[in-house]
């Protein structure tokens, strides 16, 4: 009987140390070149969210938009390919903010090209190529004070986006700057914000006011109102405070980084960010007004 | 028993002939300056550098006067900065870089090297940071070098690194595009890098150094070009014979001011690097070394057997004038800084190719070559792979240092200024080896690495 006891205990002890270490084993999840080259695909997370940035034709029923392109040069250049080659090899994954550092980190895909910020907080997180578009913010009054400058946001309530760290761009930038003003920053819900932003432009009125919640102004990315804004007067671009975005690989994966900033910096040498940038209507204070 | 004829061929030597002591090199261990907090780890750095440094530039100006004998530069070497930074819980190696900077323009120094790593036989932690940071270190600094060691003989030839050099090269080129690409003359790939050696860009202070060394580089190819002047027509023998006659007054210099830096600084003496340095300056040049032993042009067939002789003779001479000769020793062949060399390639005669096999018989490597700048990373790796591999089996140090030149094409200049020089871009091979350094792996260490 005691020995049926201990092999029992045993076959648990094994099992719970193969776990163990199975668990202890899956720290690197970095990507090399090398292995991107020989499967032939490259699987880049996009948000198709954003008119010009990324989004979905549903003319044409193709991703497109600035950093789709981008996603297409880098594939040329990784693979030394045509454009025609790279619509074969180029896997796009449609991605989430919340979700995009965890499909990294499962190998769901290779990269991410989509908005991700250029910060120390994310450089924790995953590998972080040099930037491809720095917008700055813009800012729309919700209010009939109109806010037109930097020293009028003091006091205000301004209204961000939960999940972007919009609100510590603007404080820091606030305190460095030696500004003598304070804000108050209201985190607004994705969806509740992006109705709104719909409604800047069309007759369709959000189902929340959301000067209900205290809020002055929203501040975001400029990119996120490009054609939306149909008041000039409700509009301020804060082309002093902005943030670069940059494109992610799982953390350690070096050479590929490597590989993607040199493709970056061919395109920088060649003045293609810019073509793009008019091309998509994504030029720093490129607002389209009515 | 010195005589005035010696005296006066000491003074036309250094008056006429370009005899300098090319740098006065300092050595500094940086491994007490460890620290899990990256911030107090500079700062220990900087500390260190500062304290030990402080009087470096001064002694030897006074020695520049004392004997009349110029030292062109004064240098610091550290410990490779990837040991050093490997105990900070940090991913930002950048301010490491930022550290040495800031100390090394303290103590008035012309450069500061050791932003190194060595990975012969693979990455650790901080191996794997340093490198992606040295883009980025050597574009926000302005006299930090760095360098990195992907082979030895004993290790074999580090593909992955190989590889990783290919994109480093280029994102460093693209990085310091506005200043003519000029981040990468502060960088070189080494096979079988030497520990001692007082010339940048590879100066690193080895694992094995003590804690504070001087070492010194001498130079002198103008004096050789002028000796051998002397014996035209004359048989090899009679050639190898003068320049070993001629090393021997040179080392023999560089261990006097190499004695005197390390008695007045109380630091230990290291050795005498006795490389034939070559200048853009006219009369100081390596290649018309090569074509006083009667090639028409450097280059041409018959170049390689010619520098063969010259290093031979060179360390063979040096050998008897210092007690401790060391670091790469023998001659460079740094195309962008050496007026023949320049003359050689923009008449097309000196291709990449040709000084491929030069290395072989040279103290270094492939040094300060432009390429064009579209040239894809993966040819550079295959360039720095072939260089590896000549250093691997031939059991010697090889080196690369390449610029590819954004914008520019074969038959345009780059111009770095100073000793850097003018590079006239050369070409490369337009066939693609990216499948050959996509494999990734190890070369394995040759049958010579077996010595036990």
């Amino acid at each position: 009987m005691k020995k049926k006891i201990l092999a029992f205990i045993l076959i648990i002890l094994t099992v719970l140390l193969s776990f163990c270490f199975l668990s202890c084993g899956k720290t690197d999840n970095s990507k090399s070149l090398s292995d991107i080259i020989k499967s032939d695909k490259l699987r880049v997370g996009i948000i198709p969210s954003l008119p010009g940035l990324c989004e979905y034709n549903e003319n044409s029923q193709k991703y497109e938009g600035y950093e789709i392109d981008i996603a297409f040069i880098i594939t040329q250049k990784i693979f030394g390919c045509t454009y025609d080659e790279a619509k074969k090899k180029l896997v796009f994954v449609i991605v989430e903010p919340e979700n995009r550092v965890n499909y990294l980190e499962n190998d769901k895909v290779d990269l991410i090209i989509a908005g991700f910020t250029a910060n120390e907080l994310n450089g924790k997180r995953v590998a972080l190529s040099t930037p491809y578009l720095t917008p700055s913010l813009g800012l729309v009054s919700l209010t009939e004070e109109k806010i037109k400058s930097l020293n009028a946001m003091n006091g205000k309530n301004i209204g961000t986006v939960e999940g972007m760290n919009t609100d510590s761009l603007v404080k820091t930038f606030i305190r460095e700057s030696g500004l003598d003003i304070t804000v108050n920053c209201v985190k607004i819900d994705q969806e509740m914000f992006n109705a709104y932003i719909v409604s800047l432009r069309t007759d369709i009125t959000p189902s929340e006011n959301l000067t209900e919640f205290g809020c002055d102004c929203l501040v975001t990315d400029n990119l996120r109102f490009t054609d939306y804004v149909k008041n000039k007067e409700d509009y301020f671009d804060m082309t002093a405070v902005g943030q670069s975005y940059a494109i992610a690989a799982a953390k350690g994966s070096d050479m590929l980084i490597q590989r993607i900033n040199i493709a970056l910096g061919e395109m920088e040498a060649n003045d293609e960010f810019e073509g793009l940038q008019i091309m998509w209507n994504l030029k720093s204070g490129a607002i389209k007004y009515d | 028993m010195i005589n005035i004829g010696n005296i006066i061929e000491t003074i036309q030597m250094i008056d006429r002939q370009h005899l300098d002591i090319r740098t006065v090199t300092m050595g500094i261990s940086l491994r007490d300056c460890a620290h899990s907090d990256a911030e107090k780890s500079c700062a220990r750095i900087y500390d260190k550098i500062t304290r030990k440094a402080e009087n470096l530039v001064k002694t030897a100006e006074c020695i520049e006067r004392e004997y009349g004998i110029p030292i062109v530069n004064k240098r610091i070497s550290v410990t490779p900065i990837s040991l050093v930074a490997e105990a900070s819980e940090t991913d930002d190696y950048v301010r490491f870089a930022t550290a040495m900077d800031k100390a090394a323009k303290t103590c008035g120094v012309d450069f500061i090297g050791g932003y190194s790593a060595l990975v012969q036989k693979g990455y650790t932690v901080g191996d794997r940071k340093l490198i992606a940071s040295l883009p980025e270190a050597l574009s926000v600094t302005d006299i930090v070098c760095g360098c990195v060691n992907v082979a030895s003989t004993r290790a074999g030839i580090d593909m992955d690194a190989v590889a990783e050099m290919g994109y480093t090269i280029k994102n460093i080129a693209l990085l310091s595009k506005d200043k003519g690409c000029s981040g990468c003359a502060k960088f070189v790939v080494f096979a079988n890098a030497v520990e001692d050696n007082p010339f940048m860009a590879g100066a690193f202070h080895g694992v094995g150094e003590p804690e504070c060394v001087i070492n010194v580089g001498v130079s002198g190819p103008g004096v050789v070009y002028h000796a051998l002047q002397s014996v035209k027509g004359e048989s090899f023998d009679v050639v190898a014979d003068t320049i070993k006659k001629t090393a021997f007054q040179i080392t023999r210099m560089g261990q006097i001011v190499a004695k005197e830096a390390s008695e007045r600084l109380g630091v230990q003496f290291g050795i005498v690097d006795l490389s034939l340095a070559p200048t853009p300056a006219v009369g100081d040049s390596v290649a018309r070394i090569l074509e006083e032993m009667g090639l028409e042009i450097c280059g041409t067939h018959g170049t390689t057997a010619a520098l063969a002789l010259l290093n031979d003779a060179v360390k063979k001479g040096g050998i008897m004038a210092s007690s401790h000769v060391g670091g790469l020793s023998g001659a460079f062949i740094p195309v962008s800084e050496d007026e023949g060399m320049i003359a050689a390639a923009k008449a097309g005669v000196l291709a990449l190719d040709k000084l491929e096999a030069m290395t072989c018989v040279c103290s270094v490597g492939l040094d300060m070559i432009a390429v064009p700048g579209d040239t894809p990373a993966e040819t550079i790796a295959a360039i720095i792979a072939d260089e590896a591999a000549i250093g691997v089996v031939n059991n010697k140090t090889t080196a690369v240092r390449i610029i590819p030149a954004i914008g520019k094409k074969v038959g345009d200049t780059v111009e770095f200024g100073g000793l850097l020089g003018t590079a006239p871009v050369i070409a490369v091979h337009p066939q693609s080896s990216a499948e050959f350094i996509h494999r990734g792996g190890r070369i394995p260490a040759p049958l010579q690495s077996l010595r036990n």
